[in-house]
């Protein structure tokens, strides 16, 4: 066991310090472990909690295309891996997948295979939504002011369609609860990832999220007919 | 004691034959989980830990490693590496020796846990702290497993089966803490809810505890939708919120929630 192989673990249990993949990791640490063969020993070497290592000699045990989604560094969380590893081969990558594809959290993951375990027979992508469908709903209420001039710069006749149309051009129609235009605030309820959708469009438009609609719009008039646009 | 007989230990290789498994050993449910992994993992490194045992005339009475009995068995071999303890622990001492070492491996069944956990909490003039101390566990780790030690003996028998978490007995254990019926009701229908619908059963629970069990579980059903309020502040709004963060030590989400509900209920539109 050389410093360097040491320093790579160490740095690399971090997830936002960590240069090597998971697998490489877990590698790593299974070597340590092929030659200790005991996890208390292995624990104290790489100062880690032997629960910890127990979840990392999991991961090279999962199923190889399982392996290969977190050599891509698609997952990226150990207690993810450890959780997937508990479910038989034959599930493993229909579930990381869906871990992927529906950005799935650890408390998912863990609610997932808990219900999985207690129903062998029912198949894998049922126990999924059904569990995704028991959750509670957290729901995001946005404040969106337009200003006073930019409205005024909106075809009076058609402004709540075309402030809809921008909106749902940003966030896509299945996250959004609710739509509604009060004078100048559009008010949105949107769903977990709809409201990262509209974080992101308002960081790249350098504007705080409430004003959002109004820096949209400002973007379309600028767009159809540059600055000077009216109605 | 438990140090002093370790202490005096003798390791030796025993016959397999000579081994009684006996009731000594802690994990009376799930002997047979995980023996086949644990052969494989023999054959690929050998026996990595003696078992633990106490000589009784030619016999041996098993205290810890009865999955390794079990695999070696399986593996046909005809003899097994073994502290001897020097002499036959009491009840206690045994209960101790044989989970002290299960509860930090393995995962033993929690029945058997809180059975233990009990045991030596009558003995140790209901201390949680002793019994910590003596299991080397914290003394949360012992009051979890105190909280559920009165549930019913069905609650156990679902507990011991795996059909029912820790955590779901603690939360039957506060849903319906006299009403043996009801908390056997709702552990039924509770086996066969999600991890989530289990949860918000816990919640719901507690909040109607005259609630009939179709009724609470017809709600446990229904996802409950929160909504969160994103409210634009002004910079200076923002650091009096940041200040009263820091002095009164509440979250901005809890402040701002304690500025509504003062402000609503001053202008009558918020009773409580």
């Amino acid at each position: 066991m050389n410093i360097k192989s040491l320093a790579k673990i160490s740095k690399g249990t971090k997830r936002k310090k960590r240069e090597i993949n998971l697998l490489e990791l877990s590698e790593e640490i299974n070597s340590i472990y092929s030659m200790h063969k005991s996890i208390v020993k292995v624990a104290d070497v790489v100062k880690l909690s032997p629960e910890m290592v127990r979840e990392f000699l999991k991961i090279i045990k999962l199923e190889e295309q399982v392996k290969e989604l977190i050599k891509l560094g698609l997952i990226t969380s150990v207690d993810i891996c450890y959780r997937v590893s508990k479910l038989p081969l034959k599930d493993q990558i229909k579930f990381a997948k869906q871990i992927i594809d529906k950005n799935l959290s650890s408390d998912d993951v863990r609610a997932i295979v808990r219900y999985k375990i207690d129903n062998p027979k029912m198949h894998i992508e049922r126990v999924i939504n059904k569990v995704i469908q028991s959750k509670d709903k957290k729901i995001y209420v946005a404040y969106l002011e337009i200003e006073e001039d930019t409205y005024e710069k909106l075809l009076e006749i058609n402004r709540r369609n075309i402030v809809r149309s921008i909106l749902t051009d940003v966030i896509p129609k299945e996250y959004i609860v609710f739509f509604e235009i009060n004078g100048r605030v559009v008010i949105v309820k949107v769903l977990k990832e709809g409201l990262q959708e509209m974080r992101n469009k308002a960081k790249e438009l350098k504007v705080p999220l409430a004003k959002l609609a109004d820096a949209l719009v400002k973007e379309y008039l600028g767009g159809i007919n540059g600055e000077t646009y009216k109605s | 004691m438990v140090e002093k007989i370790i202490k005096n230990r003798n390791m030796s290789t025993i016959p397999l034959d000579k081994i009684n498994i006996g009731n000594w050993n802690v994990r009376t449910l799930d002997r047979e989980k995980g023996v086949d992994e644990l052969v494989e993992s023999i054959l690929k490194y050998g026996l990595l830990q003696p078992i633990v045992v106490f000589q009784e005339g030619d016999k041996y009475n098993l205290i810890i490693g009865q999955r390794r009995v079990k695999a070696f068995l399986k593996l046909k071999k005809k003899e097994i590496q073994a502290v001897i303890l020097p002499v036959k622990p009491d009840e206690e001492h045994l209960k101790i020796l044989s989970l002290s070492e299960n509860i930090h491996r393995v995962e033993v069944n929690r029945a058997d846990i809180v059975e233990v956990i009990s045991y030596l909490y009558n003995k140790h003039g209901k201390s949680a702290k002793e019994v910590a101390k003596i299991l080397g566990k914290s003394v949360p780790f012992v009051y979890d497993h105190l909280k559920i030690k009165d549930a019913p003996e069905e609650i156990m028998q679902m507990l011991s089966r795996r059909d029912l978490k820790k955590v779901d007995v603690k939360r039957l254990m506060e849903i319906a803490p006299d009403d043996k019926e009801t908390m056997i009701e709702l552990a039924k229908e509770m086996k066969k809810l999600t991890p989530y619908e289990r949860k918000r059963l816990g919640e719901i629970g507690k909040i109607k505890p005259k609630a009939k069990v179709k009724e609470l579980i017809e709600e446990t059903k229904k996802p409950r939708i929160e909504e969160k309020i994103i409210v634009p502040l002004t910079p200076s709004l923002l650091k009096s919120l940041d200040s009263a963060v820091k002095e009164i030590g509440l979250s901005r989400e809890e402040i701002a929630k304690k500025a509504l509900e003062e402000w609503l209920g001053n202008k009558g539109y918020y009773k409580g």
